[in-house]
């Protein structure tokens, strides 16, 4: 119904911005294409899920029943596992810290933070497991390698999720420091480091539960902990133990999930 | 009387913009100076220059192909900046130069009598500053800072626990453990209401009396610097217009800084009945 009387002016809805939507439709085909493209190269086929159906069903039962005999030897291997993951993940986080405040790019020049970032880039970029291959061959097999190899890989990671937290502070805090006179790395003590301490915290905290993961893998390479004897025992085809080892890997890992979550939370 | 903040010709653009605008003065021991404009006229670029938290335009050219004179800016006869460079010393000089923050800028996980202790930071060893472990004497002479703020009783409090007024004289007793000679305040008041505002004011302007330290304070209410300062400083899109006893300002001249409308707005009238100061007009720099 038409308001003649009504005094207000008439309301017309904006223009649609064409060029936004037709960028937006690009953005869908060309995200289609990638996946047309990658299904050759990944050899993606599904059929072979339901044709070979009853294969897997087979393999499934060599499984059970679980074989729990050396679950105390299991046991022990998952605590050196647990303990790779800490010494891992303390060493990165000491690293960490001087690498995180040395990439960011509100607290040194750049002909600093881009050398540094470069350099933890290359360790984020090559895999714990790779780096374990590598620390087998140069301290031999055994958990000490897996600890160096979390150690690089896992310092790579913190430095830059440190250095971004410490790109986000307010700047107010640090001039306060400042302007007592106070030295550089005064300014970071006592300006930077209250600031991003939670997160801080909450980062490390997230990266011992990953780490506590990649711990059980990288036994398969040798070094060290649950991963060795999970590897093992699907090698000599022994599937009721590995299913067993399984078992504790999965209990262990959710268990330190929801005890460090339960920390994280406590530091925001 | 002996000078303690010089500046020659400090220029500063950002990023082409004008700020500040070939500003010189001197102001000497004891004074207690008000610095007064409009939002954006430049009081806190000023005051950061004379910290050394800020460095000016290089030469003249930016400001314009002119070739100006150099920039510098001394406090007690030590150079902070020239030509756009901060001193080598620097941070050695920062130190006699106490800063007031509109928004505190205090460490908020420390406790105030941690915060107030880091006004030694550059006295004691780097080393014991960076493992905040301050020598119980330093602990004593920020207990004693604290004791003439009126904030003793809360040492131990988290500085974040506290109100915007409490915070702001934990600032203040900050700046005298530093054993500032001289203080600058950036709308220290701005965000407090107006009884803190008052209690802070008459502690900063009270303790620098005690010690004859030289204070300078930007405010955005007129009233304020009246009541607290004996000399006004007068900025107008970067440049002096006023500078002289606060008996000399004139409505004419707060109608020109801040326009008449604004000056309604911030609240910032003179009353009418006050008798119109006009002494000598030669104390007022272009007025337009
Ligand atoms: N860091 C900065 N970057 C760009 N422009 C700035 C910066 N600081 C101040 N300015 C500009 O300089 C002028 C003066 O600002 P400021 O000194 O903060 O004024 P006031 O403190 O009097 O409100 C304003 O136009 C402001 O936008
Ligand atoms: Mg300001």
């Amino acid at each position: 119904m038409q308001n003649a009387g009504d005094s207000h002016p008439a309301v017309a809805l904006p223009k649609r911005d064409t060029k936004r939507s037709l960028m937006h439709a690009f953005g869908w085909g060309l995200f289609l294409a990638l996946l047309g493209l990658s299904w050759e190269g990944a050899e993606m086929n599904p059929g072979v899920l339901v044709s070979d159906a009853s294969n897997m069903l087979k393999f499934a039962s060599d499984f059970f029943p679980l074989d729990f005999h050396e679950w105390d030897f299991y046991l022990a291997e998952m605590v050196i596992t647990l303990q790779i993951a800490v010494w891992g993940t303390v060493l990165s986080i000491v690293a960490a810290i001087p690498f995180g405040i040395l990439s960011s790019e509100n607290i040194v020049p750049w002909w600093v933070y881009q050398p540094v970032r470069r350099l933890m880039d290359a360790a984020r970029a090559i895999n714990e497991m790779v780096f374990a291959m590598l620390f087998v061959v140069v301290v031999g097999l055994g958990p000490f390698a897996g600890v160096l190899a979390l150690f690089v890989h896992t310092t790579g990671i913190l430095a830059k999720l440190f250095s971004e937290a410490v790109e986000a502070i307010e700047p107010g805090p640090v001039e306060g420091i400042r302007s007592t006179g106070a030295s550089a790395i005064h300014e970071v003590i006592f300006g930077v480091i209250p600031q991003v301490l939670p997160h801080w915290i909450s980062f490390s905290l997230y990266r011992f539960e990953s780490n506590v993961r990649s711990a059980t893998v990288i036994g398969l390479v040798g070094a060290g902990g649950i991963g060795v004897v999970l590897w093992e025992s699907i090698r000599a085809f022994s599937f009721p133990q590995a299913g067993a080892i399984m078992v504790i890997i999965i209990l262990s890992v959710t268990l330190i999930d929801l005890l460090s979550q339960w920390l994280r939370k406590r530091v925001i | 009387m002996d000078t303690v903040i010089s500046i020659n010709n400090l220029s500063k653009h950002f990023k082409g913009k004008p700020a500040l605008n070939d500003v010189s003065l001197t102001i000497s021991r004891g004074e207690t100076v008000a610095l007064i404009g409009a939002s954006g006229s430049g009081k806190s670029t000023l005051l950061r220059h004379i910290a050394g938290l800020l460095t000016t335009d290089k030469s003249g050219q930016e400001a314009g192909g002119c070739d100006l004179p150099v920039c510098c800016v001394s406090v007690l006869g030590q150079t902070i900046q020239e030509g756009g460079q901060l001193a080598k010393k620097v941070r050695q000089h920062r130190a006699r130069v106490g800063f007031i923050f509109q928004q505190f800028n205090l460490v908020n996980r420390m406790s105030v009598l941690n915060n107030v202790v880091l006004g030694a930071l550059a006295r004691v060893p780097g080393w014991r500053g960076a493992l905040n472990w301050f020598p119980k004497s330093e602990q004593l002479v920020a207990m004693r800072a604290l004791q003439r703020v009126g904030m003793d009783s809360f040492a131990n409090q988290r500085a974040s626990t506290l109100s915007g007024g409490q915070q702001q004289r934990v600032a203040i007793a900050r700046a005298l453990v530093q054993g500032a000679e001289v203080l600058l305040a950036d709308e220290p008041v701005a965000s407090l209401d107006p009884e803190s505002s008052r209690r802070v004011l008459g502690t900063l302007t009270k303790v620098s009396k005690q010690d004859q330290k030289t204070v300078v304070i930007s405010l955005h209410q007129v009233e304020y610097a009246r009541q607290y300062c004996t000399r006004v400083i007068a900025l107008k899109k970067g440049r002096i217009v006023f500078d002289g006893p606060t008996a000399n300002l004139t409505p004419t001249l707060l109608n020109e800084l801040y326009g008449s409308e604004s000056l309604n707005v911030h609240g910032l009238t003179l009353d009418a009945s006050e008798p119109n100061t006009i002494k000598s007009s030669n104390e007022m720099t272009s007025v337009i």
